[in-house]
């Protein structure tokens, strides 16, 4: 196709009389490209059974693997889920729990103790598990300010941590906000036979958060000295950067049921060991129903023990090679030529009209 | 109402009328920004925009940074003022351009160089050969001594012709030293803005002769705008200066036609709104009870006890504001943007371009494309439009003896040729009456040859005949005529021209014989506007005869009469003709009132016949229009035979038995009204038959039908899907586009004409014809193109491809946006029904301007079909013409998509980050990549074609998102920060990701595969034939079918008369009973009242196979 040759042999006729027009002529059309003519190179696939179909198994054959991979990953994690919430309060305060927290007379101190199913490699992951707690509520999400975190000089910068700003002579509260003072503050204490299992607490914070988002001289100050008092106190000698528990309770959770990591036992845990933990039971989540979990596990490439990708890979995998097979089926039963011109309705009806039958 | 304007009075009318500033600016420096802003915010998306921008402000309810609506919002305002602004400069600059040229003008009795802004209402103007007249002048003196002076008037209305003008006689003789010390008043009407009238008279005051009044018609002015040519110089009176030009009166900016996309895009987003409340009020009332119920007891959350008054409104407000992208902020600037991109597709395209004269076809309304594939009426002129409108004479019959019919060219027929060189007076009358009753200016180039300047082609084409045949028109000079017959020179003085109008049908010129000193009135006109005034006693069935046959042929006929006047006679009438053409009310009127004293009495001189080809692909494009389903209306002002053969040969009507004409005709009211009610009974038994009926009807029966009987004729005109309309003037043209629109119907107008300028305004797509009569037309129309064949193209390729695009592409952009609100909304039932956001500011701004809106914009490379495959199956465009890919149903199934999508992202994003996994940020991420991979997927299977291009934006988007987000990760200040890194490291991440996209995408792809394979629709049957290249191309493929009039006619002979075309007598039955008899089995009796219903029964009919 040439589509310049036309006008060329018509262009010629008066252009030898003047040629200055016929260049102007000439420059009003448009220059030939393939994007302009909409003529680019284009692949056109279709959905041939052939191709669905193949895709459709080869799906299954991809997914089924990776789901058995991961499953197997997660099944290998050995995990103990322990729910102190309820154990840890006295028979006698069972009917009043919320009283049981309150009080500052109470013993919150509660041992307990279970068997370690499987061998457990170090690192033991720690982690505190609570439920039905609100971490993503836009009133707490909101309340705090990364700005005071980050550095000294921001210190009185607490406009976006109502209503924990200011102490009630007006100076600014750090770290100040609704996360922070309602910082966790059950602790636990491991030993196995009567000796003390260290826990360590390296490493539990993101190092980014560390270096960039708190501040190494930034201390905490008039921290939970108002009236009311929500989670733990920090020791106002070490800088908010060192302060890890805070560090990882800051990052808040967006789900209302959320594991923290809370430290790491860095030998082995055999199998069968009697575990006894010594735990402070001083968190509040009575008040609204909030469970509370000891959490001790280990960790695969696919993190820690979640069999829901494995399941969804293995169902979709199946349903993928179920599909694939109904098609083929479908296929071979009720072959349907494609692009079978009977099909065009204008075809049966040759007069151009529709047909009204 | 009138002005009354002195010449060279500086003091008087200064103050009185505004001075020769042009301006076409909307805007000035200091009102642009409210003024612009204003007209912005009137549209009620954008106040909706900004109403949502303010709440977010206020920072108790807002769930993200207001900048992510603020940075959108002024972006998009500042797009659009910057292209308001510019486009404003350049006018400016054009206009400052033409307000600050120099003219010669005269002030104080001094001839000054001023600027033409300066120049005042009684100003002496004084131009130069090529020079643009600067304002409306009245004129007084030419170098010419006759006083007449050539203008160029393309700019005005597009003729390209040069037109004569004349002084006023009263000016005539004035010595050009004192035309500067001229007094006198011209007292002419206020403003307006018809080029072609100009109803004035002028009073010279003393010591310049006469106190006469001195009419005045538009032949005495020069028009802003026109150029001065082949004249040394003019001068004359500034009457309109500024705006006030007839130019300026005739400016205005249209108003924006809407398509019916854009109107289905409004509902929907209505709709959306309304849903969007919805959800509102519910969360809301949801959010206010678990806050009353839970959120007490949440002591970390700190609720205090009695908050302030507007407690119940934050939450619903803060939902609103989650949830106001619902309503895709890009929707409009993507939309502007493609559309604009349509409209260079169509001036772009080289298959467009008339290779004649090398025009390009071009968008002036870049607004529309999509509405040319929903066309349902096409409306046509004939001449110029269908035909080439070069005319060509063919054949005559003069005094009885038919010449040309054997041959098909009187120019070559010996006997016509013979008679002329014997000086047969019957012929040589015929032949001075062709030579000499027109307008035409024959022009001597340097070599000697003539060439003729002609407004009409029919003169044009008359007088060349003449020429052929030794009557040489020479030389026009003033009132003289120089004829040049077998080598004598013969002069005749012109006394009176009575011009053409559409109304009178006829021209006549009232000359001396400057040899014998006799008068003659030589006439010429449309059959019907001679024949009845023959003089008693002459035979004329001859010619009546004669111009039946010649119109059978779909040949265009012109009666030519004579008539010789007595001297006293016509000094009386010339004084009655005198004092009409210096009324100035209804001076049309009177005029036509006293021509008609003088033509009658008529000697008959004979019949020309002219031919006007079909321009190449008339037929063609007609039938695979009408293959498409597009209705034609044929509007001319045509003889009705003339136009009943012109349908016939360009397909647009089929011969018997396969089509039937249905006439509507009568003179009186009740006689239109029979005729109009049986032709409607006649149609509804017909409509069950599939057969072509068209309805003719002229223009006196258009005229009382409008009238009286305007219903019938509405439901005549939804059940006809072609009709002739003869004899039409130009408004009622634009009321047939009228009756039409008011029925639902997109309409789509094409002319050439200037008489087809109302039509193509009225319509909802106009399309002009840059043709032989100027550019009027081509400049009032949406689209011009440079001939009728590019039609086909402009309709199945550009508008079907922009219908489809714009569909997927807006529906598209709410899909996006809803998909990513649904995701919102599902978080807020986790999060305590509190309105948090699970997406961060920055996120949300770029998904919506950045992410989501490249890919989908390179939508507009996709083709669904090949343009081959559209052309030879032009019956697909009927997806396009019933909205069946952008309609509530099909946007119900992209609004299920997206909520199946959300719920698959949410879904898995919780149950893959859960537990230890859970911070926000990382499942906020996984969230919004898990939508990004989507989306890129979607947009691949939405895709017919994949360019180069597509791939780019595609898979370039996708990896621009990483891109972007690790560039993010890498700020320590930012939210993100090494959430990305972090993500990216983890397989659980990508795992994730697979899983989002495949169980996306799989029953997506499932549904699709089986639709397409198992209930295909015609498109995909198309695709999979084209691309598997099976035997479907071959199939109900249209053959080029050459036919011209030429070889329907040749056969023809001159026995025709008698014995007549068989097609052409049972064509025009009219009655209900002859149709049954000749079809037998109009057993089915169906009323389909509507194309809609004719389109619900052909989707049942689609859906059945």
């Amino acid at each position: 196709m040439d589509p310049n040759g036309g006008s060329s042999s018509a262009g010629a006729a008066d252009g030898a009389s003047d040629p200055a027009a016929a260049r102007r002529r000439h420059s009003k059309k448009p220059k030939y490209s393939r994007f302009t003519q909409q003529e680019l190179p284009a692949c056109k696939p279709i959905l041939t059974p052939g191709w669905v179909i193949s895709s459709f198994i080869f799906v299954g054959i991809i997914f089924i693997p990776i789901g058995l991979a991961s499953l197997f990953a997660s099944e290998r994690v050995v995990e103990i889920v322990h729910r102190y919430d309820t154990d840890c309060v006295p028979a006698s305060y069972r009917n009043d729990m919320l009283a049981y927290i309150q009080s500052n007379e109470t013993n919150k101190t509660c041992t307990r103790t279970f068997l370690v199913p499987k061998q457990m490699k170090s690192p033991v992951y720690i982690y505190y598990q609570l439920d039905n707690f609100y971490q993503n509520h836009r009133r707490y999400v909101k309340s705090r300010s990364d700005k005071q975190l980050r550095s000294r000089a921001s210190e009185n910068d607490t406009s976006s941590c109502d209503p924990e700003d200011v102490t009630s002579n007006k100076s600014a509260i750090v770290p100040c906000g609704l996360i922070a003072w309602s910082l966790f503050n059950d602790t636990y204490g491991f030993s196995v036979n009567n000796t003390l299992l260290g826990v360590s607490k390296k490493n539990i914070a993101w190092k980014s958060d560390q270096q960039h988002k708190f501040g190494s001289d930034v201390y905490p100050k008039n921290f939970q000295s108002g009236g009311l008092i929500g989670g733990a106190k920090l020791n106002s000698s070490i800088p908010l950067s060192q302060q890890v528990d805070l560090i990882v309770w800051m990052r808040t959770a967006a789900l209302p049921t959320f594991r923290k990591l809370y430290g790491k036992i860095e030998v082995d845990l055999e199998a069968n060991t009697e575990l006894t933990v010594v735990i402070e039971n001083n968190y509040n989540t009575y008040s609204f129903g909030g469970k509370k979990k000891l959490v001790l596990s280990t960790t695969s490439w696919i993190g820690g023990k979640n069999d829901f990708l494995g399941i969804a890979y293995i169902t979709l995998g199946g349903l993928s090679l179920f599909l694939a097979i109904s098609f083929l089926l479908i296929y071979i039963i009720k072959p349907r030529p494609l692009g079978d011109p009977t099909f065009l309705s204008w075809n049966r009806n040759p007069a151009g009209h529709f047909n009204f039958n | 109402m009138k002005r009354y304007v002195y010449i060279n009075d500086d003091e008087l009318s200064q103050e009185l009328y505004c001075d020769n500033r042009i301006s076409n600016r909307k805007y000035t420096l200091l009102n642009f920004l409210p003024k612009n802003l204003w007209e912005q915010f009137s549209r009620f998306m954008n106040q909706y925009f900004l109403l949502i921008a303010c709440l977010q402000l206020w920072p108790l309810i807002t769930p993200v940074n207001p900048a992510s609506t603020w940075g959108p919002l002024i972006f998009i305002f500042a797009v659009s003022a910057t292209k308001e602004a510019w486009d404003d400069y350049n006018r400016y600059l054009s206009d400052k351009k033409a307000n600050e040229k120099e003219v010669w003008v005269v002030r104080q009795g001094i001839k000054k160089h001023i600027q033409a802004q300066d120049i005042c209402v009684g100003n002496v103007v004084w131009l130069r050969e090529n020079e643009e007249v600067p304002c409306d002048l009245v004129l007084i003196g030419t170098s010419d001594p006759q006083g007449v002076c050539y203008v160029e008037t393309a700019a005005l209305d597009g003729e390209t012709d040069l037109k004569t003008r004349v002084i006023p006689s009263a000016c005539m003789g004035i010595d050009f030293e004192l035309l500067h010390k001229m007094k006198g008043v011209i007292e002419c009407p206020i403003p307006d803005k018809d080029i072609r009238r100009f109803d004035a008279n002028l009073r010279l005051f003393p010591p310049f002769i006469d106190n006469d009044f001195c009419p005045l018609t538009i032949k005495n002015t020069i028009l802003q705008s026109c150029y001065l040519r082949n004249t040394e110089w003019v001068c004359g009176v500034a009457v309109y200066t500024g705006n006030e030009t007839k130019l300026g009166m005739s400016r205005g900016i249209p108003e924006p036609k809407l398509t019916a996309v854009d109107a289905m895009i409004d509902k929907l987003t209505g709709a959306i709104f309304v849903f969007q409340i919805v959800v509102v009020i519910v969360l809301g009332i949801a959010g206010n009870v678990w806050k009353d119920t839970e959120a007490v007891k949440q002591w970390y959350v700190l609720y205090p006890k009695k908050g302030p008054w507007y407690e119940l409104l934050v939450i619903p407000l803060r939902f609103e504001l989650l949830c106001s992208i619902m309503i895709p902020i890009s929707i409009k600037v993507s939309l502007d943007l493609v559309k604009s991109l349509y409209a260079k597709f169509i001036d772009w395209d080289n298959q467009m371009i008339d290779q004649e004269t090398s025009t390009p076809s071009h968008a002036t309304n870049t607004a529309i494309s999509e509405d040319l594939g929903q066309v349902e009426y096409i409306l046509t002129d004939k001449t110029g439009t269908l035909t080439e409108n070069i005319m060509i004479f063919r054949r005559c019959c003069i005094g009885g003896i038919f010449y040309g019919n054997e041959s098909g060219d009187a120019l070559k027929d010996v006997e016509l040729l013979n008679a002329v060189s014997s000086g047969s007076p019957d012929v040589i009358q015929f032949l001075t009456v062709m030579a000499l009753c027109n307008t035409v200016i024959p022009v001597k180039s340097k070599t000697g040859a003539i060439s003729y300047k002609a407004q009409s082609q029919d003169e044009d084409a008359l007088v060349q005949a003449a020429a052929r045949l030794h009557m040489v028109f020479v030389n026009k000079n003033a009132n003289t005529l120089e004829i040049n017959f077998n080598a004598s020179i013969i002069q005749y003085e012109v006394l009176d021209t009575l011009e053409f109008t559409s109304d009178r049908k006829r021209m006549s010129v009232v000359v001396k014989d400057c040899q014998n000193g006799k008068i003659f009135l030589l006439s010429k006109g449309a059959d019907e506007a001679i024949i009845p005034y023959a003089c008693a006693g002459q035979q004329t069935r001859t010619f009546t005869e004669a111009v039946e046959q010649y119109s059978q042929l779909g040949l265009r006929t012109l009666c030519l009469a004579w008539r010789e006047l007595k001297e006293d006679e016509y000094r009386d009438w010339s004084l009655m003709f005198k004092e009409a053409n210096s009324t100035l009310v209804d001076r049309e009127w009177r005029l036509a009132e006293v021509c008609q004293r003088l033509e009658h009495d008529l000697e008959i001189l004979g019949v020309t016949a002219i031919e006007d080809r079909l321009q190449d692909g008339v037929p063609e494009t007609i039938e695979t229009l009408r293959k498409a389903g597009i209705n034609f209306w044929m509007l001319t002002g045509d003889k009705q035979n003339t136009a009943i053969q012109i349908a016939l040969s360009c397909n647009f009507i089929s011969p018997e038995p396969k089509g039937q004409l249905l006439l509507i005709n009568g003179k009186t009211e009740d006689e239109v009204g029979r005729s109009l009610d049986r032709v409607l009974l006649t149609m509804r038994i017909t409509t069950s038959e599939p057969k072509d009926v068209a309805f003719v009807i002229d223009g006196w029966a258009l005229e009382i039908a409008l009238k009286h009987y305007r219903k019938a004729f509405t439901d005549l005109a939804i059940l006809s899907r072609t009709a002739l309309c003869c004899r039409v003037t130009p408004s009622q043209k634009a009321q047939l586009v009228e009756i039409l629109k008011s029925c639902d119907y997109r309409t789509l107008a094409i002319g050439d004409g200037g008489n087809d300028v109302r039509m193509i305004q009225q319509a909802d797509i106009g399309v002009g014809i840059s043709g032989r009569e100027g550019l009027q037309a081509a400049r009032a129309a949406d689209y011009s193109i440079g001939k009728f064949r590019f039609l086909k193209r402009l309709i199945l390729v550009h508008g079907r491809y922009s219908y489809n695009r714009t569909a997927f592409l807006s529906q598209y952009s709410f899909y996006k946006s809803l998909l990513i609100c649904f995701i919102q909304i599902f978080f807020s039932f986790i999060s305590g029904v509190s309105g948090t956001s699970l997406f961060n500011s920055v996120s949300l701004m770029a998904y919506n301007v950045f992410y989501t809106s490249i890919p989908v914009l390179v939508s507009v490379l996709d083709k669904d079909l090949s343009e081959k495959t559209v052309m030879q199956h032009p019956q697909i465009l009927f997806y396009c013409q019933a909205g069946r890919l952008l309609n509530p149903s099909t946007f119900a199934g992209w609004f299920g998509r997206s909520l199946f999508h959300a719920i698959v992202v949410f879904v898995i994003s919780i149950h893959a980050y859960a537990y230890e996994k859970s911070e926000m940020e990382e499942v906020s991420m996984v969230a919004l990549s898990g939508c990004i991979w989507l989306q890129a997927f979607v947009v691949t299977i939405e895709t017919n074609s994949f360019t180069v291009l597509q791939h780019l934006a595609i898979w370039g988007n996708l990896a621009a998102f990483y891109i972007i987000n690790w560039i993010l990760s890498a700020v320590p200040a930012s939210g993100l920060y090494t959430i990305m890194f972090r993500l990216c490291k983890q397989p659980s991440y990508w795992i994730t990701m697979f899983l989002i996209v495949v169980t996306g995408m799989g029953p997506v792809l499932a549904i699709k595969y089986f639709r397409y394979t198992y209930r295909p629709s015609k498109i995909n049957t198309l695709q999979q034939a084209e691309r598997l290249g099976g035997p479907i191309l071959s199939l109900g493929n249209i053959e080029p079918q050459p036919r011209s009039i030429e070889k329907d006619v040749s056969p023809l002979s001159i026995t025709l008369p008698k014995n007549r075309n068989p097609v052409y007598e049972p064509l025009l039955s009219d009655s209900p009973n002859s149709t049954r008899k000749s079809f037998g089995s109009a057993t089915t009796f169906d009323f389909f009242p509507s194309q809609s219903r004719l389109s619900s029964s052909y989707s049942r009919n689609c859906k059945d196979n």
